[in-house]
């Protein structure tokens, strides 16, 4: 489950021990991933886990339960992130613009009449993991959040602090860019992710 | 639905949305589209939710029981009797400020409910319940007055009277011509020496500025010019002698005053009218 439980937070609110373990247990995997995700290395993204979860322990007793508890420490961590960026000198990331790439056409019928081909690319991990790595900032962490269990697109907006309507593009385009990426070009290549930019 | 719209439906899917499966049943290539992105969606969830390193995790965990450490060594309840001095000010304040609130609250309630504005009759009515009632007042006021009036101011007895009326001459015993001076002069003699007195101080004065005014030559004409004549004349010379004559007018003045004293004492007695 990527919410913990109200009582675990109340309970960790109060300063239970346990509680704030079972915590960090239960949403390491989830705050790792967002950080991942936006710092694109791992020695980044574990630096910025553990000062995510510092934040959350320092600032826990100001969550008032206004939203989900999820919803909450993933608006924090992505935030955290983003301020880490900022003070790296990082050009903005702006979680609510556009695509500046090429849109695909779902009714193209490349790659959309053979879906199998990609389909079947997508079992290559290393394949994948490159063409995570072509996504824009947004459409990454909107996918992500996408894949955590319990998130509704209401709360990926929260979190991206994006319209809905926005959240739903970043998740298209995502897909979209994916399955180009991941469809085989004609002039042999398995894979033209860099040709197809 | 149709394909277009089916396969943004699939890259975004949302639950309860009618038409898609009767739609994935009789459209092989959406089904075909939708058996991929099933498995894409496999292949990328691992690659986006990762777990955390086993060190970051080790780090993590250390973080939980140092900052849990923190927290019970720097957050520490408060001793019993400060819990049930904090207990006890919280119900007296508490319920003292609940309680005076609420007075005010229904204390304006009970104001805007009974004190309205009564209508036009009605105020008619009372400005003449009014009006009547201050004439009444005026009324009761007067015959209260003369009550009291009658009751204080009382007629003197028959004997005070008589008393009184024998200290007031009647005008048939008063002597006239020389008879009554002689009389009133043997009854008082003081009054009439001081009178005396004052007669012949006032004579003497009215003789010496008649004397002074003699010497003065008479001036017929323009008042102003002749003020004027007076002043730059040598006549102003004589206004010296006005200072000796000032001087006997003043002693004179003197003399008038202690005869009056000597008559009616010092301070002066007041006589009573008959």
């Amino acid at each position: 489950m990527a919410d913990g439980s109200q009582d675990i937070v109340r309970r960790a609110q109060a300063g239970d021990p346990e509680a704030l373990r079972e915590l960090i247990t239960s949403q390491q995997t989830y705050v790792y991933s967002i950080c991942r995700g936006l710092m694109k290395n791992e020695a980044d993204a574990a630096d910025m886990t553990q000062d995510a979860f510092m934040r959350v322990l320092r600032s826990l007793h100001t969550y008032r339960g206004e939203t989900k508890f999820t919803t909450w420490l993933y608006r924090l961590v992505t935030n955290v992130c983003l301020d880490e960026l900022r003070r790296r000198g990082t050009p903005a990331i702006a979680l609510d613009a556009g695509d500046d790439e090429r849109s695909i056409d779902p009714a193209d019928p490349d790659p959309w009449v053979q879906p199998e081909r990609w389909a079947d690319a997508a079992e290559d991990a290393a394949l994948v993991q490159q063409a995570l790595a072509e996504l824009s900032t947004p459409q990454r962490l909107a996918l992500t959040l996408f894949y955590f269990d319990d998130l509704h697109y209401e709360d990926i907006a929260q979190v991206m602090n994006v319209p809905l309507n926005t959240v739903k593009s970043h998740i298209r385009r995502a897909k979209e860019r994916l399955a180009e990426l991941l469809t085989p070009r004609s002039n042999g290549k398995e894979l033209s992710w860099t040709a197809a930019r | 639905m149709d394909c277009r719209a089916v396969r943004e439906h699939l890259l975004a899917p949302e639950p309860g949305v009618p038409g898609v499966d009767e739609h994935l049943s009789a459209c092989a290539a959406c089904a075909r589209l939708a058996t991929a992105l099933g498995e894409l969606d496999a292949a990328v969830r691992p690659a986006l939710v990762l777990p955390p390193p086993e060190g970051l995790k080790a780090q993590l965990a250390a973080n939980a029981r140092l900052d849990a450490a923190m927290r019970s060594a720097l957050m520490v309840q408060p001793p019993v009797e400060v819990q049930e001095r904090l207990a006890s000010l919280l119900d007296s304040g508490a319920a003292e400020v609940v309680n005076a609130a609420a007075e005010d609250r229904v204390a304006a309630a009970m104001k805007a409910a009974l004190l309205r504005t009564p209508p036009p009759e009605l105020q008619t009515q009372l400005a003449a319940l009014v009006e009547t009632h201050a004439a009444e007042q005026a009324e009761a006021a007067a015959r209260v007055d003369a009550a009291m009036r009658s009751a204080l101011v009382l007629e003197a007895p028959v004997q005070v009277r008589q008393r009184l009326a024998q200290l007031v001459p009647s005008n048939g015993d008063a002597a006239t011509g020389l008879a009554g001076i002689w009389q009133r002069l043997r009854e008082r003699p003081g009054v009439f020496a001081g009178q005396l007195a004052a007669l012949a101080v006032l004579a003497y004065v009215v003789a010496q500025v008649f004397a002074w005014l003699g010497t003065l030559p008479v001036v017929i004409g323009d008042v102003p010019y002749a003020l004027e004549l007076l002043v730059f004349s040598p006549a102003v010379d004589y206004l010296g002698q006005i200072e000796g004559l000032a001087q006997q007018l003043a002693l004179w003045l003197v003399v008038g005053a202690a005869g009056l004293i000597l008559v009616r004492g010092f301070p002066p007695r007041r006589q009573l009218e008959p």
